[in-house]
């Protein structure tokens, strides 16, 4: 019996890491396939990478740049958990960040309340857009993937319409572009050691953020309506969960988060939204959402571990490697793809063994049974 | 005349009970033979394995005289064995001919050769009886025209041996009639057919030879010209199984759960309505048992008493207060606790672990929350407590609901509403396909309730159960309430024909 525990946590801890390993594995031999078909020795390549990655430099890059991804990705979870793809994170943080940018930057004002104000716009402006697919997906019964793409196309449109609006944007330099923030309403960064590139602060808001979703999915009654409805949404209704109702929550939230993506470009790089601001985050966010197993915890690593493969596959065209740097999306992709598959074998193997132990819990208990029997 | 399927000493476990234990079947060649016992007592194991589903622990499957050894349902269809499901799986939106062809296309290469299959299935649905136009859609058909369909599908795959399992729980008694008129036929044309049943009447009606089964068991076999009704139910109940003990405690004068005139539409403009102007009232105390065949009404009833399906007419009341206006969660907070009909459709998180199982449906009440956190301690606590009290079978809180076994399962979840100390209780077949040792365990608790004061609707599908648990019966026939007896006088029987409308007095 005292075996029991330490098998369960041993295997627990088995399907935290076997599977992202297996991922990662997969995805280095597909990439060096891919490096060999175009005439470099994969081991050189990976040296190469390694070495560029391994700098204090590198690291603050990668955690600077995987801030966006981690907020994404969180955003694309909280669907997940009751089995509601918001595909449409994309264009909610676009939007939510020219529109916060727009108004942020011409507001009157400090510049704590300037990033108030932005941050706070860009939550509600998510959360509205979002809530149109949820709204119909509640009311009407419109597929909330079909929904959300489609306002992806709007999203987009009304981004191009309003940065031709002069009182919203206007040309700086080559590109249209909102206002600039003043100094004052930049949000700190910290040098580490000088010489090297700045931490973006914004990775504290962000680190909250995930602990405040772990809290959320895992311990609070709002969490376990949740996960009650993407597990069983029969079972759910008929606990009194609101399926509409949750629906249209779920997506709010959805886009309020995703209305966060752009902040780290906006109030720590960039301070103003330009035609050229970052895209493809709201995607990257389901990758790296997938990778991390829908978990806070899984989605901040994974991210970080995108944005370092971003980063060291910088290296890859320079001397004497001129391999393309898109083997850095190649691995992200195939670990995608790959982690997704390994996360069902596993989960199948953990069943399967939930299953047979509780099968010998209760046949032990049978014979307990009988042989009290027997002996009265 | 040879032997078609001989099944010799079967053998089947499964975590916590012995499914099979020593199950002797032998069927001759062209007969109807009838398999039947109460639920739990072996029957669809039995079918599994026949079909392959499922391989035996111990004993031997022979077929046509040749010992086999099925490794999936495929095997067994190649030998010539189909199966009909109780629950059609049909597509609703392709025709008859489509859906039998379904997997076995006729044609050449990527051409589908429609002339030829609804040809085919003419000449099939003619030769046995079997009447039903093959180019209709299932969406248009009744359920009598769809069962026929399931059994063209095996028959256009080669089958010689029919296994049909419980054919008649949805049909009604004209259905069961033109149903038997085709096994007739089928058998006449040299088909072979395993009906699997626990309705006495109909098993005498139409079987050559009778096959019984209990706790796992064959205890017997008989021809029906040699036995009664009443022979067959002491073979399948066994005399040594405990009679319901007459209840000792009054029933109280108060209603706890008062439904009038409860109304629900059809689902097309103008059909009859699913639930037809229903009232009834269970007092503290007291079991009220709803009776009829499945699909008359009682899936609306539970739904529009739960709160997931609005009524269109009528009121329910618990203890007083209407429930018109309260959402699921709110009835449940007002103390009414709800046994659902499919425990995994409805009433289990199956990945979950057992202590987030307990919680579901108390999840907003104070028990198991902490402000807006979950109190998991609080929750953990009380699966212990049940695991305890209702013998649920586990290896702790944390494990996941899916690794228990069906009777584990619902002992949890009886346990779970039970513990809700609720005024009334609803309870859909609340033993339905657990085994017989928990089946007497939730008998056992339910009856402790009812005599603590529990007021309880059960609605199920086990006559032995309803007569045996209720203090009322209703009978319930197409969204009516067609009959109000007395379970201390009823028999099976009579109870059955009420049931398909044979019988309509004492309303």
């Amino acid at each position: 019996m005292s075996a029991a525990p330490a098998a369960r946590s041993r295997s627990k801890l088995m399907y935290s890491f076997a599977a992202p390993l297996t991922a990662l594995a997969v995805a280095l031999s597909v990439t060096s396939v891919a490096l060999l078909a175009g005439g470099n020795n994969p081991l050189v390549a990976y040296g190469k990478m390694l070495k560029y990655g391994w700098s204090l430099d590198s690291l603050v890059v990668a955690i600077n740049q995987s801030l966006p991804l981690i907020v994404s990705a969180l955003a694309v979870t909280i669907g997940f958990k009751m089995n509601l793809f918001n595909i449409g994170v994309e264009g909610q943080y676009r939007l939510a960040a020219l529109v916060a940018a727009a108004i942020g930057a011409n507001i009157a004002g400090p510049g704590w309340f300037k990033i108030i104000i932005t941050v706070l716009v860009a939550v509600l402006v998510g959360a509205a857009f979002a809530s149109i697919a949820g709204v119909l997906k509640a009311t009407r019964n419109v597929n909330e993937v079909v929904g959300t793409i489609m306002l992806n196309g709007i999203a987009f449109s009304i981004i191009a319409t309003l940065l031709h609006w002069k009182l919203i944007a206007g040309i700086h330099g080559s590109f249209l572009s909102t206002n600039k923030y003043p100094e004052d309403a930049w949000f700190p960064t910290w040098n580490i050691r000088s010489g090297t590139t700045e931490l973006y602060m914004w990775v504290v808001p962000v680190i909250a953020l995930a602990v405040g979703f772990h809290y959320l999915v895992t311990r609070s009654r709002f969490g376990y309506d949740l996960r009650a409805t993407g597990m069983n949404a029969n079972a759910a209704r008929t606990s009194g969960v609101n399926p509409k109702r949750m629906i249209m929550i779920t997506m709010a939230i959805s886009g309020g988060l995703a209305g966060l993506v752009g902040m780290s470009m906006l109030l720590n790089q960039y301070h103003t939204y330009t035609q050229d601001f970052p895209q493809q985050l709201g995607f990257g966010g389901i990758a790296v959402a997938l990778v991390g197993r829908q978990k806070a915890g899984g989605i901040v690593v994974t991210a970080f571990l995108f944005a370092m493969i971003a980063r060291m596959s910088q290296v890859l065209p320079d001397p004497p490697l001129f391999a393309p740097r898109e083997i850095g999306p190649i691995i992200q992709g195939t670990m995608m793809l790959s982690a997704v598959v390994a996360y069902q074998v596993v989960q199948r193997r953990a069943e399967a063994a939930a299953i047979r132990e509780a099968a010998e819990a209760t046949h032990a208990a049978q014979m307990a049974k009988q042989m009290a029997e027997v002996s009265a | 005349m040879g032997t078609a399927i001989e099944l010799r000493d079967i053998v089947k476990r499964f975590p916590g009970v012995v499914a099979n234990d020593g199950v002797n079947v032998k069927v001759e060649t062209g007969t109807i033979h009838a398999l039947i016992g109460e639920n739990g007592a072996g029957k669809s194991t039995v079918m599994k394995i026949l079909y392959g589903a499922q391989p035996p622990d111990e004993g031997t499957v022979a077929v046509n005289g040749t010992e086999v050894h099925f490794k999936s349902p495929k095997d067994a269809i190649d030998l010539g064995i189909g199966m009909v499901f109780q629950h059609f799986m049909l597509a609703e939106n392709l025709t008859v001919w489509e859906n039998v062809v379904l997997g076995s296309e006729p044609g050449k290469g990527m051409r589908l050769d429609a002339k030829s299959a609804i040809a085919t299935l003419r000449a099939l649905a003619e030769k046995n009886g079997l009447d039903v136009d093959p180019t209709a859609y299932i969406s248009d058909l009744g359920v009598g025209e769809r069962q026929r369909v399931e059994i063209l599908k095996v028959l256009y795959r080669g089958a010689k041996i029919i296994i049909l399992d419980e054919p008649t729980a949805v049909l009604v008694p004209q259905e069961v009639n033109e149903l038997f008129e085709s096994l007739r036929e089928l058998t006449a044309s040299g088909a072979t057919i395993i009906f699997i049943s626990h309705k006495l009447d109909e098993v005498l009606a139409i079987a050559d030879d009778i096959t019984v089964l209990r706790a796992g068991k064959t205890v017997g076999s008989a021809k029906p010209s040699e036995v009664t009704a009443r022979d067959l139910a002491e073979m399948m109940v066994g005399s040594e199984l405990p009679v319901p003990a007459p209840r000792t405690t009054a029933i109280s004068d108060e209603v706890a759960l008062e439904v009038t005139g409860l109304t629900v539409a059809s689902h097309t403009p103008g059909g009859r309505p699913r639930l037809s102007n229903v009232s009834l009232s269970v007092r503290r105390g007291e079991i009220v048992g709803i009776a009829g065949v499945e699909g008359n009404g009682q899936t609306e009833l539970l739904e529009a008493l739960v709160g997931t399906l609005a009524p269109s007419a009528g009121t329910i009341t618990l203890e007083g207060r209407s429930m018109a206006d309260l959402s699921t969660r709110e009835r449940r907070a007002q103390g009414l606790a709800y046994i659902a009909e499919d425990r995994q459709r409805d009433s289990l998180l199956l990945g979950a672990p057992l202590w987030e199982n307990v919680m579901l449906g108390y999840q907003a009440t104070e028990v198991f929350t902490n402000g807006v956190w979950v109190d998991r301690d609080a929750a953990r606590q009380r699966t212990e407590e049940i695991i305890e009290r209702y013998d649920v079978r586990t290896p702790g809180a944390d494990t996941a609901a899916v690794a228990l076994s069906g009777g584990n399962q619902q002992k949890l979840i009886v346990g779970r509403e039970m513990t809700s100390k609720p005024d009334v209780l609803v309870a859909a077949h609340p033993t339905r396909g657990i085994d017989v040792g928990a089946q007497a365990d939730i008998w056992d608790n339910l009856r402790h309730a009812r005599d603590s004061g529990l007021a309880v609707l059960l609605v199920s599908a086990d006559l032995e159960e309803l007569i045996g648990l209720s203090d009322t019966l209703l009978v319930m026939l197409r969204g009516e309430v067609v009959a109000r007896l007395d379970p201390n006088t009823i028999t099976k029987s009579d109870l059955g024909q009420y049931m398909t409308g044979a019988r309509k007095d004492a309303a």
